[in-house]
């Protein structure tokens, strides 16, 4: 029993730092999580998603076209607990949580002769900030992640039980239904496992081997044929397109711009050098290395709210040196393991580069698996060093010393995220909606209208959520608006609900007993009958009448 | 011959890259270099300094105290080529020619002991040193900055040949005396070095530490140590000597230890301003703690390296590119595995601790990154990209070619853009526009000038485009001191720098006045009837950088 203590504790505490105050931190809910929740519940209520579409493949929710495993997975748990952000957001947490164990499985198969490493590995990603901020949150790519590291787990298992090999396959082709940058990094990742370790993986090619690995590939054939068909349709390109690196025009513009430079613009030196293919080969060289950049990984962390806590990286700023240590021990590639676990380390943050916004921590999420790996074989390399050194007092300072600064950094940031990030940016996950759905409700039958504005992503789908909206009168409503820049639609109208930008002065004002909900938009302050204010106490909607 | 036909080729590219339109990209001078070129003239002519101080071994020009060296490196530069742009960057680039015979020197003797095969191509043999020479010789930083009379610059050089001494020295004592006078020189050449210098050779001086005292011991006998004290001296002196001095103090104001913003006021309205979490985290120690770390990791990070991050200041870097070439990161990655699978040995010790040294005297600067402090980082990243390019071709053997080949393509890319494509960005931070403007006022004289001061010191272009004579300039000298902060002159001759409006637009007689857009703004009638001669100064993208107006007699 005591064998499995330390385990036990790491994965309290990775329960704890997952679990706790779930559905009050981050403070809001954002508008994917509300689409989750609401599809799968109008599924529990009607066999519909709010499209009207039953069962679906791929929801497609604002256009935007998500990927099904999410919702199925949070299927059950509105099903159990009802519509609200509890069932939303703990089944990532649980998987979050599951992440945490398979690392250590993980790590404990690759590195066998290595007694700390699983332990380090499984206990900084059970603190890593990245992990943390998409295990707390209805997140599709945290999924996606633990089904990737269930897969590779379950393919190291498998050349020893070649029935775990149905594992490998099965796991890694749900995460390509989870989220889509898994679509480039798992089946690299699957291909060079299987051609790296071809020996073990084809030694003894008969009897009941041959046949759980030819089953298995047939399943993983099964499983896999409907995304090369989704891929080829519109739906499926649609999202991508809207993303790409190539949709952003700069690097061809600038190769224009370049060329002009010169007097003889058509040149054949001239074409050579600027070049569109030139020109985006190198805007994908600088989006890949970002993704390494320690200022990323360490300072700054990602630009977007939503996946930032203020002042914080993507790991903590202590661990550097130990990351630096662990990418020397790493480099050595004296082991298959090493280079594996490098290769995943490369792979990872592929997908988020053909994208337009990099470094992107959210596309990018499962590059925090070799992270921690990395960090955790620099901690245990310098223990091992120590170790050996004379004094003996050496080490047993170096672990308190690091100790003091894990707790101090770990405090630092709990207090970051449950204190500052609310109170900073309020407005990353779409705080007050459920304050505004409680008001309405209240007050429904006093007004003809109910216009709410559209100054934050996709309000009908929030109000959807948090009014419990009937779906089969939603999915009898439902118009969508034509595609924006980059590729989203809305709904406007919704039974009573409105959502447009309030023009108050102009429009909004004239309007016969309505309710208008504003956000920033200029309003007469003196008419407001009702207030929500953000964590900090500024004003974040205001309520007037025109009764 | 053929043994030595790649460092030739590398040292003839690395000429031609650096001396090639060494005056005029970037197109313009910096305020240090104006200033350098006119100390090293002032010094050539009278032996004195702008300030009339003898032979200085530290000059005051702005009041921001410039170690002498790179001036008196000038001076003989100046006596052949005259007082210009090209003899006032010569040393610099000649320093960066000379590195890249340093760095051959010095990998070659790092690696004298390692029996290393080479490559052979076409029946010539290539070694890790050869690699590392043309890597530095092409690096775009390097380039850059022997381009500009970058102290720094020097500096790097002197230190290559301090370390290759060293590394004799620990074979043969007959090395010290080149050992001990450049690491004097290169105390003398830079700021920074006081910190650098010392670490490095601290470092060195480790990892070799049984050879190092074997040569040592004997040399500390009295009769042996007499002939060194006076380096010994020398180096302890401008060590601990400019502590205490104006000097000291400026760098004191630099530091990131001296930042002390406090609580501010958001994080007193988010916490309340009673509450334990703002002592507990939000602390002193803990802000020094991240940007001591956060600078140093910063000089790693592909944003300053490959490509061009927020956190450039725009001077010192090619515009739209990081300080190394793009496709660098391929040799850097390959070398790095090279280094690690031959370790534990002092190469990759040394190789890999010079890179991890280099960066720390620049993360203890408030400036959270500048291509200037970290520049002695290039010689160990291209040390580094040698052997990349080494172990790639004897691993890979021909496949690597394509890889060569896009590599030559992007280089040729880097410098067409260094080349042509900046000179935009580089007029406004080199000061474009000084000389155009002081050549009107040579081409128009008057009873008065007024030059606006808006741009930063403009009485040293006045000076050094005009090469004023250095006696009378120190005779007749105005120079207000600005504190802890740099000063300004207020008039040379009839020249008086300062702001002006357009009340003296339209009252001055017989004046020529030289000013921004903020003091000849547009609403001013340049046809008016106090207005002989108007004149405009632009940028090559066309922005106003002076408006010139002569007034009637």
């Amino acid at each position: 029993m005591k064998k499995y203590l330390p385990l036990a504790i790491i994965l309290l505490l990775a329960a704890v730092l997952r679990v706790v105050a779930l559905d009050k931190y981050p403070a809001g809910l954002n508008a994917d999580e509300a689409a989750i929740g609401y599809n799968a519940w109008s599924l529990v209520q009607t066999g519909k998603d709010e499209h009207g579409v039953s069962w679906p493949v791929v929801f497609r929710s604002f256009d935007d076209y998500k990927l099904p495993v999410y919702f199925y997975l949070v299927l059950p748990f509105v099903k159990l607990f009802g519509l609200n952000i509890w069932s939303v957001r703990l089944p990532s947490a649980i998987l979050g949580l599951g992440s945490v164990l398979l690392v250590f499985l993980l790590v404990r198969k690759l590195f066998t002769n290595n007694k700390y490493l699983p332990y380090l590995s499984a206990l900084i990603l059970s603190a890593s900030p990245w992990h943390l901020q998409f295990s707390r949150g209805g997140w599709e790519v945290n999924v996606a992640t633990f089904f990737i590291l269930l897969g590779i787990w379950g393919f190291f298992k498998g050349l020893e039980k070649p029935k775990y090999y149905f594992l490998f396959v099965i796991s890694l082709a749900l995460s390509l239904y989870t989220y889509h940058s898994a679509r480039i990094v798992s089946p690299l990742l699957a291909l060079y496992l299987v051609v790296f370790y071809r020996r073990p993986l084809f030694s003894g090619f008969t009897g009941k081997k041959r046949v759980t690995i030819l089953l298995a590939l047939l399943v993983g054939i099964i499983i896999t044929t409907p995304i090369a068909i989704q891929l080829l349709s519109k739906e499926g390109q649609a999202r991508f397109s809207g993303v790409s690196l190539l949709s952003d025009t700069g690097p061809y513009w600038r190769a224009l711009e370049l060329r002009r430079g010169h007097p003889q613009e058509s040149g054949m030196y001239v074409r050579v050098i600027h070049n569109q293919y030139l020109s985006y080969s190198l805007r994908f060289v600088k989006n890949y290395l970002s993704h390494f950049s320690p200022r990323f990984l360490f300072v700054a962390g990602d630009e977007i709210a939503r996946s930032k806590v203020p002042e914080m990286g993507q790991s903590f700023l202590f661990l550097a040196p130990l990351f630096f240590l662990g990418i020397f021990w790493f480099l050595k590639m004296d082991s298959p393991e090493k280079r594996f676990v490098l290769f995943w380390f490369l792979v990872a943050p592929l997908a988020a580069s053909m994208t337009f916004q990099s470094p992107h921590a959210l596309r990018a999420q499962n590059m925090v698996i070799p992270l921690s790996i990395i960090t955790a074989a620099g901690l245990s390399l310098a223990l091992d060093f120590l170790g050996k050194l004379r004094p003996k007092l050496i080490k047993p300072i170096f672990v308190v010393l690091i100790s003091i600064f894990g707790l101090c950094s770990l405090g630092r940031y709990l207090h970051m995220y449950y204190v500052h990030y609310p109170k900073e940016l309020p407005f990353a996950w779409q705080y007050g909606f459920d304050q505004i759905a409680a008001y309405t409700k209240a007050h429904y039958d006093e007004y003809d209208h109910i216009v709410i504005s559209d100054r934050y992503d996709q309000p009908y789908i929030l109000m959807a959520f948090f009014l419990q909206y009937s779906p089969e009168t939603l999915q009898k409503e439902m118009v969508m608006t034509p595609r924006d820049n980059f590729g989203f639609s809305t709904v406007r109208n919704m039974g009573k609900y409105e959502f447009h930008k309030i023009n108050y002065d102009n429009v909004d004002k004239k309007m016969p007993n309505t309710l208008i909900i504003a956000a920033d938009e200029p309003v007469n302050d003196k008419a407001v009958i009702f207030t929500i204010y953000d964590p900090v106490g500024k004003p974040m909607y205001k309520f007037l009448s025109t009764k | 011959m053929k043994k030595y036909l790649f460092l030739i080729i590398a040292i003839a590219l690395g000429t031609f890259l650096r001396l090639w339109q060494l005056s005029a990209v970037p197109n313009g001078l910096t305020w240090d270099e104006a200033a350098i070129g006119y100390n090293a003239y002032s010094i050539l002519k009278t032996g004195r300094d702008e300030h009339g101080a003898f032979m200085p071994l530290i000059f005051k020009s702005f009041g921001d105290y410039k170690p002498g060296a790179y001036i008196y490196f000038t001076v003989p530069a100046v006596a052949i080529f005259g007082l210009n742009e090209f003899a006032v960057r010569f040393p610099s680039a000649l320093a960066g020619i000379l590195a890249i015979f340093g760095v051959y020197l010095l990998v070659k003797e790092l690696f004298s002991e390692k029996k290393l095969k080479p490559i052979r191509i076409f029946s010539i043999d290539i070694n890790i040193w050869d690699f590392s020479a043309i890597a530095l010789a092409v690096s775009p930083w390097h380039v850059h900055f022997g381009h500009g009379a970058w102290e720094v610059n020097v500096f790097s050089t002197v230190m290559v040949f301090a370390m290759y001494f060293f590394l004799r020295f620990i074979k043969n004592k007959s090395s010290i005396f080149p050992l001990i006078s450049l690491v004097c020189l290169s105390l003398a050449t830079y700021q920074a070095a006081k910190m650098l210098t010392p670490f490095i050779f601290l470092f060195l001086a480790i990892v070799y530490w049984r050879d190092f005292w074997h040569q040592t011991l004997p040399l500390l006998k009295p009769r042996k140590i007499v002939p060194l004290l006076p380096f010994i001296l020398f180096a302890l002196w401008i060590l601990f000597g400019s502590i205490f001095s104006s000097a000291g103090n400026r760098l004191a104001t630099l530091s990131v230890f001296n930042y002390k913003p406090g609580i501010s006021e958001a994080t007193r309205q988010i916490d309340g301003s009673t509450s334990p979490y703002i002592s507990l985290f939000h602390n002193q120690t803990e802000l020094s703690f991240h940007m001591v770390m956060s600078r140093y990791l910063y000089h790693f990070s592909p944003e300053v390296l490959f490509y061009e991050g927020s956190l450039f200041s725009e001077r010192a870097h090619i515009p739209s590119l990081g300080v190394l070439h793009p496709l660098e990161i391929i040799w850097l990655v390959l070398g790095l595995i090279w280094l690690t699978r031959l370790f534990p040995n002092k190469q990759t010790i040394v190789i890999l601790g010079l890179l991890l040294i280099a960066p720390i005297p620049a993360s203890l600067t408030l400036a959270e990154f500048s291509t200037y402090r970290a520049l002695f980082m290039v010689i160990p990243l291209s040390i580094i990209s040698g052997i990349g390019m080494y172990y790639g071709i004897q691993k890979i053997k021909w496949f690597i070619a394509p890889v060569f080949l896009l590599y030559f393509i992007v280089s040729v890319y880097v410098f067409d853009i260094y080349f042509l494509h900046s000179q935009a960005v580089f007029a406004k931070e080199f000061n474009y526009g000084y000389k155009q403007a002081v050549e009107i006022i040579k081409e128009n004289p008057t009873q008065r000038v007024i030059f606006t001061d808006v741009l930063g010191q403009p009485y040293i272009y006045y000076v050094f485009y005009t090469g004023y004579d250095p006696s009378t300039y120190q005779k007749n000298i105005d120079f207000i001191d600005g504190g802890l902060d740099v000063g300004r002159v207020g008039h040379v001759g009839n020249v008086e720098f300062h702001q002006f409006g357009n009340d003296e637009l339209t009252h001055l007689k017989d004046t020529l006045l030289v000013g921004s857009e903020g003091n000849i703004d547009r609403s001013f009638d340049i046809t008016g009837e106090n207005v002989a001669l108007f004149k405009q100064i632009n940028t090559p993208d066309d922005k106003i950088i002076f408006r010139i107006v002569k007034t009637k007699p």
